[in-house]
């Protein structure tokens, strides 16, 4: 089992760019983009709280548990 | 003023003063060396605890002169393992594995600096004794608190080395984190 992120699907259903995100959120837009490739190790339930109430949604909605292809 | 800051304005401080511990310690040496001519007097005058006879070597002398640099050698290089550390403070590498490592390498600098002053005082009065009549050598023993003192600094250090190394991995782990 694996966490895929699935940030980029809700920016697109927001219709918001990634660097207006970030700024909102107040993070840089390496480590959103790093976040949307599920490139990081873990996500700050601070700055994930900051994510849902800028794009109005709630975790599960950028959280997705998926079986790992091995 | 922030932690970091303070950190960062007392690392350069310190920077410039182990600087000028090492220059100290190296001219110092070479002013020593150039100024003091290789005789008995001389080493009689310096060691007064031995009893230096007459018929002492230059060899032994030149012998007993390198194993006294070989304590401002180790000087030296814990001094510039604590200018690297100063210079990655004043850069605000604080938690890092790097600054761990120096720390570390601090704490051998104190041991081996303990351990070399308490083994200086025998190699040197074997020495310097060696060429005096049968029952005139001698190999004379020395343990004082500055020994101690070293041998504690390096225990500290250490540990407080292996604990910076802990806490710069917890950092780095904590950068992963968005």
């Amino acid at each position: 089992m694996e966490i895929t992120v699935r940030l980029d699907v809700m920016l697109a259903l927001r219709k918001m760019k990634s660097r207006d995100l970030a700024a909102q959120i107040g993070i840089t837009e390496q480590n959103l983009s790093l976040l949307k490739s599920g490139k990081v190790k873990g996500i700050r339930f601070e700055t994930l709280a900051k994510i849902c109430a800028a794009l109005e949604c709630q975790p599960g909605d950028l959280l997705e548990a998926t079986l790992s292809a091995e | 003023m922030s932690t970091l800051s303070r950190i960062r304005r007392h690392a350069v401080f310190l920077k410039h003063c182990t600087i000028l511990g090492m220059g100290l310690a190296l001219l110092s040496s070479v002013y020593f060396t150039t100024t003091t001519p290789l005789t008995v007097d001389n080493f009689r005058a310096q060691y007064p605890q031995f009893t230096i006879g007459a018929a002492l070597q230059t060899w032994q002398m030149i012998l007993s002169m390198s194993l006294g640099f070989l304590s401002i050698l180790m000087w030296i290089w814990l001094l510039n393992n604590m200018r690297q550390l100063f210079q990655r403070f004043s850069h605000g590498e604080i938690l890092t594995k790097q600054s761990a490592n120096h720390i570390q390498r601090i704490g051998l600098g104190f041991l081996l600096i303990g351990l070399w002053e308490m083994l200086l005082p025998p190699l040197q009065s074997m020495l310097l004794t060696l060429s005096n009549d049968a029952g005139q050598r001698s190999i004379s023993v020395t343990l004082n608190s500055d020994m101690l003192g070293l041998l504690l600094a390096a225990g500290l250090m250490t540990l407080i080395g292996w604990a910076m190394g802990e806490a710069s991995d917890i950092a780095a782990e904590n950068k992963a984190f968005v």
